[in-house]
């Protein structure tokens, strides 16, 4: 169900989720600070009007202070972006917060009313971990902190001489009223993660979707500019001869005029090559579809493609083609769709290779584990075609397949091309109910690896089954 | 060496498209008498430009090696080349490209396609703005001879 990204992509969710969270620790850390300047002043009148004071009040006002500082800390902390030390921040300034009025009063007094009270607060500590964190273990973590902290306070505190008689009877029941009330909020915040964790997703993907489609339009606008240069130049070349010839049709001896025709004449079929392979690729779409299946040896259509590629390459461009292809290997498809997926793959790794390097190209039979109604394993062929060229940028690899995509590098270069090579190259495969893909490190000299896998010849699939 | 009128000009083209080169040297020579020397790309437009010190080049913007405004910078860094008019000739129709074409020293931006007589049009006037302006400049400096002595 959910789309393939790039590493590039991934960062898309992390960046939306990092948004979220910043903009909630800002508004969280000024308001918490606030609320807790309250305390602050509480704890404050406190200080002076007790007079006796025991090391554990003592401990209670430094922890006070502490958390405002801890609050200071992390607004700088939210301004630099370091997100997740201004989390920890908030939350243990919270903890101390709420924490440190229940120490000093236990010091002053024992278990009491104020206690009790400050109890019932330690509930904030779970919702601001899990607003905060968006994290089921750190939820639950949180909640057994608390859950410990509050039966630490019930059971271990001094008693109040006179509280202690008010709660002899209800001391048993207190603490699990509180630690049950704690896991119910959990739960409800366990809830509420499971709904936003795929709304999140999905939010996600739109972005991806939004980022993808705006880096193609942008890929089409460069392709224009391109096709804009690939026409240009040969019309300036056919407007040259039809000048000379115009100017020169009376004076000019016949044979040069032939010939001037003749090379007029193949820049027009190149010209309308460009022009055909831009104008007819709908009707090339439309027509995919458009073949009998049958068993086709792989082997054979190699050697055809490859006979075709040296006719249609310089012959100054040498390769070293290493095949490494069972000879009875074939595919249950259409001849024609791939031989021009083969060419196509091959003439893009002649292109984007310095000549004389290596080109491999393997195939084999492969079984995949059958995810259909039977289970069974199906056969496959897999065509593997690896060059050792410039390789394709991996944040490019996405649009590869797509109408028009050229890569930027190129478009900036003279190697002409126009955009479609490849996407027809899928086009056919997927009618062949086939798949393919593409990997590369994007690193000169590693290459580029296209893989194919298309569904074998039946007649051998049942045989073998 | 050139004469004003019916003079004989030898002419740089550089251009990564064959089919362009042929046409054009063919063209040029046919029309107007012109000297053509060709090159495939940017690098070897610079070495041709310095052995046959042609009276204009003619320059295509995206090629292999050495683009058509890095050699145009390169010739007019050097001050042996710096006074020949140069055309840069381009498919690009892009402002931007248009400017740093014009930064970048070149006398002279057309856009593919141009007709062979227009290219020859705008290499004479391009080769007779020059030579106005070396008059102009030893005129100048023939006027400010003697008033330096005085």
């Amino acid at each position: 169900m959910g789309m393939q990204v790039t590493s590039a992509e991934e960062q898309i969710y992390r960046d939306i989720e990092h948004k979220r969270r910043l903009r909630l620790a800002q508004f969280l850390a000024p308001s918490l600070m606030f609320l807790q300047s309250f305390v602050f002043l509480g704890d404050v009148i406190a200080f002076v009007a007790e007079p006796a004071k025991t090391t554990l009040a003592y401990a209670g006002y430094i922890g006070t202070l502490a958390s405002f500082g801890l609050f200071l800390l992390a607004l700088p902390l939210i301004k630099r972006g370091d997100l997740n030390r201004a989390i920890l921040c908030i939350v243990i300034a919270l903890a101390i917060t709420i924490f440190s009025p229940s120490v000093i009063r236990m010091a002053a007094q024992g278990f009491g009313p104020t206690v009790l009270t400050s109890i019932a607060s330690y509930n904030l500590i779970i919702v601001l971990v899990g607003i905060l964190t968006v994290n089921q273990a750190y939820t639950l973590g949180a909640t057994v902190a608390v859950n410990l902290l509050t039966v630490g306070v019930i059971w271990f505190s001094p008693r109040a001489h006179d509280v202690s008689v008010a709660f002899s009877g209800e001391s048993g029941i207190v603490g699990p009223l509180a630690i049950i009330s704690q896991w119910g909020l959990a739960v409800l915040l366990l809830a509420a993660l499971r709904i936003y964790t795929p709304a999140f997703r999905e939010l996600g993907e739109t972005q991806i979707a939004y980022e993808r489609e705006r880096q193609l339009d942008e890929l089409k606008d460069q392709f224009i500019t391109s096709v804009n240069h690939e026409l240009r130049t040969p019309v300036m070349a056919l407007q040259g001869y039809l000048e000379l010839l115009l100017l020169k049709v009376d004076t000019m001896p016949l044979e040069q005029r032939r010939q001037l025709l003749i090379d007029a004449n193949k820049v027009g079929d190149d010209l309308q090559v460009l022009i055909t392979s831009i104008l007819e690729s709908r009707q090339l779409e439309q027509q995919a579809n458009d073949f009998i299946p049958q068993a086709v040896n792989v082997w054979d259509v190699l050697q055809e493609s490859i006979r075709l590629l040296n006719q249609h390459e310089p012959r100054e461009k040498r390769w070293d083609l290493h095949l490494d292809i069972p000879h009875d290997l074939a595919i249950w498809g259409d001849r024609v769709r791939l031989q021009q997926v083969l060419l196509n793959l091959l003439s893009n790794a002649v292109k984007y290779s310095p000549a004389g390097s290596k080109i491999v190209i393997t195939g084999r039979a492969i079984q995949k584990p059958g995810n259909d109604r039977q289970g069974a394993d199906h056969q496959l062929a897999e065509i593997v075609i690896r060059d050792y060229g410039l390789g394709i940028p991996p944040e490019h690899i996405p649009l590869l397949f797509q109408r028009f995509v050229r890569l930027p590098r190129d478009l900036a270069s003279s190697v002409s091309g126009n955009g479609l090579g490849l996407y027809l190259c899928q086009l056919y495969i997927e009618a062949m109910k086939g798949t393919i893909w593409v990997e590369s490190t994007g690193v000169r000299g590693e290459g580029s690896q296209f893989t194919m896998h298309l569904p074998v010849e039946m007649r051998k699939e049942a045989g073998d089954g | 060496m050139s004469s004003p009128s019916g003079a004989h000009y030898t002419v740089l083209i550089v251009d990564d498209n064959p089919w362009l080169l042929q046409i054009l040297s063919t063209s040029l020579a046919e029309l107007d008498n012109l000297t053509i020397v060709t090159a495939r790309d940017g690098a070897e437009g610079l070495e041709q430009f310095y052995e046959t010190r042609p009276d204009c080049a003619v320059i295509d913007v995206k090629m292999p090696e050495l683009d058509g405004f890095q050699l145009v910078r390169a010739l007019r860094g050097d001050s042996e080349t710096a006074q020949t008019p140069i055309i840069i000739l381009t498919a690009l129709v892009q402002d931007s490209a248009r400017f740093v074409g014009l930064a970048s020293g070149a006398d002279q931006f057309l856009v593919k396609p141009v007709k062979p007589s227009e290219l020859i049009a705008a290499i004479h006037r391009a080769i007779a703005l020059r030579d106005e302006d070396r008059k102009r400049r030893l005129f100048e400096l023939s006027a400010d001879q003697p008033a330096e002595e005085s």
